[in-house]
């Protein structure tokens, strides 16, 4: 062990003071980061892990309070004056954040964010620093550099905005680079891209990097070692591998176990179920799905000859990257978007040319579950009645006494104590609010239920048990369910058929194991290489594999 | 920016008509026949004199026709002539525009100049500043207009004889004499616009602080004072273009009051002496002129919004 740390971090605490006292999130941490290594910070959210990374730079609100002490290249930073922090920033320590079209500022093109970035540190003209901006976009990987400098945030893609950012960051050669959740936001095909580069400059340039995730196929894929947090503690750390392989700590065997691994050699399916005989629950054939772009100009199309059913009790993923179409086909056939061409047959009902009284008799038979539970549910309205309200509206039920007896028993069907009928959303936590949406979904008794990107917003650990409790619902209820998501992982996890979009039409179609153990179409090859496995070997293995094709199509 | 550009004046003018046909029926949807309403109601008139000036408005010829005339007119900024006077109403409205103008544009820019830095300092320091902030900017706005304007001509021009209690002197003729005379109107006119900008600024500051590219400016070692001015005020400022381009369009409610307070001669003067004279025509051509200029204000807002966020081009 050399003396010093690049970076160490040793017995921080942080506290935000709240309405006069003090809270703290973060008690004791240690952690250290050499020169040149990848170390990943992990946790579920709230365990503390971004908190901590942005009090290296001082960067979190002026109510937090840090004590402990964190050295860079043996400076102490706790006590350094604000004049010294800010030179630190950007120059020796840089940072990327998570949302890059939030993190940069919408009215400043690329080029005036990236000379500002370099004439912080460095006295030059705006015009060298512009030449050197172009040559920094052209190392992260930007097509016509100089195109690009005069593009404001919103022009360009997630995946560029993200590029740039890097870009930015390593302007001043930073020694290192602190990473918040740098590819949470993106597809997996950009995501790859974007890891790719991260490697690829920590060689060229030298720089350490600490990246914060909640992916565990991010950590195995890029990190060398592990620091993983719960509840403001670090709780386990060690190398890669052994978090991986040798961990004996629960909190971590607990997280890879919940984990949904694609592909894994050893993996027991957990029994999606098939069709029954029965006629198909929904059936769509042909669909086109235009949006108007504005006058005199063609329109967009979002879905484009779409066909496919699923079948009476089936459950169907539907996956895809983003502005595939997938959540535009799952709104078209609850008849909440017009459709151009093609027909749409859920549960016996034509939505095509539909009249509005069968749309109504037809959203009986069907519910479904959005992605963010926090805002799907009504604040101010008691979960209880939330769940309960689709038989008011459909005059199903109208004894209030009756209906208080079913949001219990619905409660208690996905798990939640039936006392807390009174309760408010914001009273809950991601996973069981989420857990009230998919009550409230099944109230009527659905036959047909969408569910988009349900899962996308909770931890792995409280996805794991909503997928559990979403097949278990389907398995007793005998409901077909359209399953929407851009995680192959837990597509895989619940559903017997796949369906793979693209750019709004189908690239491919079959059982789950067909088309994520043997893809036919190169698009779904791509697709599936690009998702980092929690399992450091096995994905230091698909990652060259990966780079190798990818070098054999250029 | 020049595809907004376009569609923005395109706008406006679409608007202007639609205005201007608005201002044109209602007056012919007023009940009551107007030439009965222009004698006075006075049951002096023969009905051989209402039609003498049914004839001299043209009130006798088809709908159709006079709407046409009327928007022709109006297009060549012939807005009629008075009962009155028998002068043409644009030209009295000529005389005195550019006095209000000269008001409200002062009022305005002493409202920016007080109300933008006194703002975005209370949003940048917080606690007390904000708390002072907030008192003073809620006495400027409780306090209405005719009780600061007298207590300002009370004080300043009574009492210690500092500046005039009235009228208005043409730059042209003596620019000191024209400041000293637009001074006060215009101070109190701004007062509780300025305490509007300020609060604006202050809210949009403070939220603006939290956005995640002020923490990206701030991960990049710019300074605390760059990072403000560029990063959280620049982008502060839609909200507050937008609450200056309403206010600006409210003064010319306002200045009604300033006017008559400190005796201006403006265009409101016109206004209410038209309306008690019941001079249809000076009504009618000043509540035109009124309306092209909000909207003409607005399409100054428009186009700053572009000029300040570039995502506002698209839309």
């Amino acid at each position: 062990m050399s003396d010093t740390h690049l970076l160490e971090i040793s017995s921080l605490s942080v506290a935000f003071r709240i309405d006069g006292e003090n809270v703290e999130v973060t008690h004791g941490v240690d952690l250290h980061v050499d020169e040149g290594e990848v170390v990943a910070l992990v946790g579920e959210s709230g365990s503390g892990k971004s908190v901590t990374a942005m009090s290296v730079t001082d960067l979190l609100p002026p109510n937090a309070l840090r004590s402990g002490s964190i050295r860079f290249a043996g400076e102490e930073l706790l006590t350094a004056s604000e004049e010294r922090i800010r030179k630190l920033r950007g120059d020796d320590v840089a940072m990327i954040f998570q949302e890059p079209m939030t993190a940069l500022n919408p009215v400043y093109t690329i080029g005036t964010h990236l000379v500002e970035a370099i004439r912080c540190h460095r006295d030059i003209t705006r015009e060298a620093a512009l030449a050197e901006a172009t040559g920094l976009l052209e190392q992260v990987g930007l097509p016509e550099p100089a195109a690009m400098l005069g593009r404001y945030p919103h022009e360009i893609s997630g995946g560029q905005r993200q590029r740039a950012m890097i870009a930015m960051a390593i302007s001043a050669r930073p020694r290192l680079l602190i990473a918040d959740e740098p590819t949470t936001a993106l597809d997996v095909t950009v995501q790859a891209g974007i890891l790719d580069l991260l490697l690829r400059l920590r060689t060229e340039l030298g720089m350490a990097i600490l990246i914060i995730t909640h992916d565990m196929g991010v950590v195995a894929d890029v990190a060398d070692r592990v620091v993983v947090m719960q509840h403001g503690l670090v709780v386990d750390r060690g190398t890669t591998d052994h978090i991986f392989y040798d961990s004996s700590q629960t909190y971590t065997r607990d997280l890879l176990e919940a984990v949904p691994d694609l592909s894994a050699v050893a993996m027991t399916r957990s029994g999606a179920v098939a069709a029954t005989g029965e006629a198909p629950t929904l059936e769509v054939a042909g669909l086109r799905i235009e949006y108007r772009t504005g006058w005199r100009r063609a329109p967009f199309v979002a879905v484009d000859d779409v066909s496919f059913t699923v079948g009476d009790g089936e459950l169907v993923g539907l996956v895809g990257e983003s502005g595939s179409g997938k959540s535009t086909i799952g709104r078209a056939v609850l008849g909440l978007t017009p459709i151009q061409a093609g027909s749409a047959r859920v549960v016996g009902t034509e939505i095509v040319g539909v009249r509005r009284q069968d749309l109504r008799l037809m959203r009986r038979t069907v519910s479904v579950v959005f992605q963010d539970p926090g805002s799907s549910l009504n604040p101010r309205v008691p979960i209880g009645r939330t769940i309960t309200d689709p038989l008011r509206w459909n005059r199903i039920e109208r004894d209030e006494r009756v209906l208080r007896k079913t949001a219990e028993d619905l409660l208690e069907s996905v798990k939640i104590p039936r006392e807390w009928a009174d309760r408010y959303p914001h009273e809950l936590s991601g996973g069981q609010r989420q857990r009230v949406s998919i009550a409230r979904a099944i109230s009527t008794r659905p036959r047909f239920m969408v569910a988009d990107e349900p899962t996308s917003a909770l931890d792995v650990s409280v996805q794991a048990s909503v997928l559990d409790l979403l097949q278990e619902l389907q398995r007793s209820m005998g409901f077909s369910c359209l399953f929407i998501s851009h995680d192959l992982a837990v597509v895989e996890r619940i559903a017997s058929r796949v369906i793979v979009l693209r750019k709004g039409e189908i690239v491919e179609q079959g059982t789950a194991s067909d088309i994520l153990r043997a893809p036919r179409e190169p698009y779904t090859q791509a697709l599936i290489a690009a998702v980092p496995v929690p399992d450091p070997r096995r994905q230091r293995v698909r990652r060259a594999e990966r780079l190798a094709a990818a070098g054999r199509r250029s | 920016m020049v595809s907004f550009l376009i569609r923005r004046i395109a706008t406006a003018i679409v608007l202007a008509w639609v205005v201007l046909t608005l201002i044109f029926f209602a007056i012919h949807t007023v009940p009551g026949d107007p030439a009965y309403q222009l004698a006075g109601g006075d049951s002096g008139f023969t009905e051989e004199g209402l039609q003498q000036i049914r004839e001299s408005l043209g009130l006798d010829r088809p709908l159709g026709e006079q709407y046409a005339n009327y928007l022709l007119g109006v297009l060549g900024g012939d807005l009629g002539e008075s009962f009155a006077t028998g002068q043409p109403v644009a030209q009295s409205i000529l005389r005195r525009l550019p006095a209000t103008l000269q008001l409200i544009a002062a009022a305005a820019v002493l409202a920016i100049a007080a109300g933008i830095p006194f703002g975005a300092w209370a949003g940048r320091r917080r606690g007390m500043a904000d708390a002072l902030m907030t008192s003073v900017t809620s006495v400027a706005l409780a306090v209405p207009v005719y009780v600061v304007g007298a207590l300002a001509v009370l004080l300043f021009s009574v009492t210690w004889r500092l500046l005039p209690a009235g009228g208005l002197t043409p730059f042209a003729e003596d620019p000191m004499g024209f400041l000293r005379g637009l001074l006060l109107p215009a101070v109190t006119l701004s007062l509780a616009f300025s305490a509007v900008v300020a609060r604006m600024t202050r809210t949009a500051v403070i939220e603006t602080s939290d956005r995640d590219w002020v923490r990206t400016a701030t991960s990049f070692g710019l300074t605390r004072r760059r990072v403000f001015n560029r990063y959280v005020l620049r982008n502060s400022m839609n909200p507050v273009v937008t609450v200056v381009g309403l206010e600006i369009g409210s003064f010319l409610g306002a200045s009604v009051i300033i006017e008559r307070v400190f005796n201006y001669p403006g265009i409101s003067t016109l206004l209410i002496d038209g309306v008690s004279a019941r001079d249809y025509p000076v009504v009618q051509g000043v509540v035109i002129v009124i309306a092209v200029l909000f909207i003409l204000i607005n399409l100054v807002v428009d186009i700053l919004y572009g000029i300040l966020d570039p995502r506002a081009r698209i839309r």
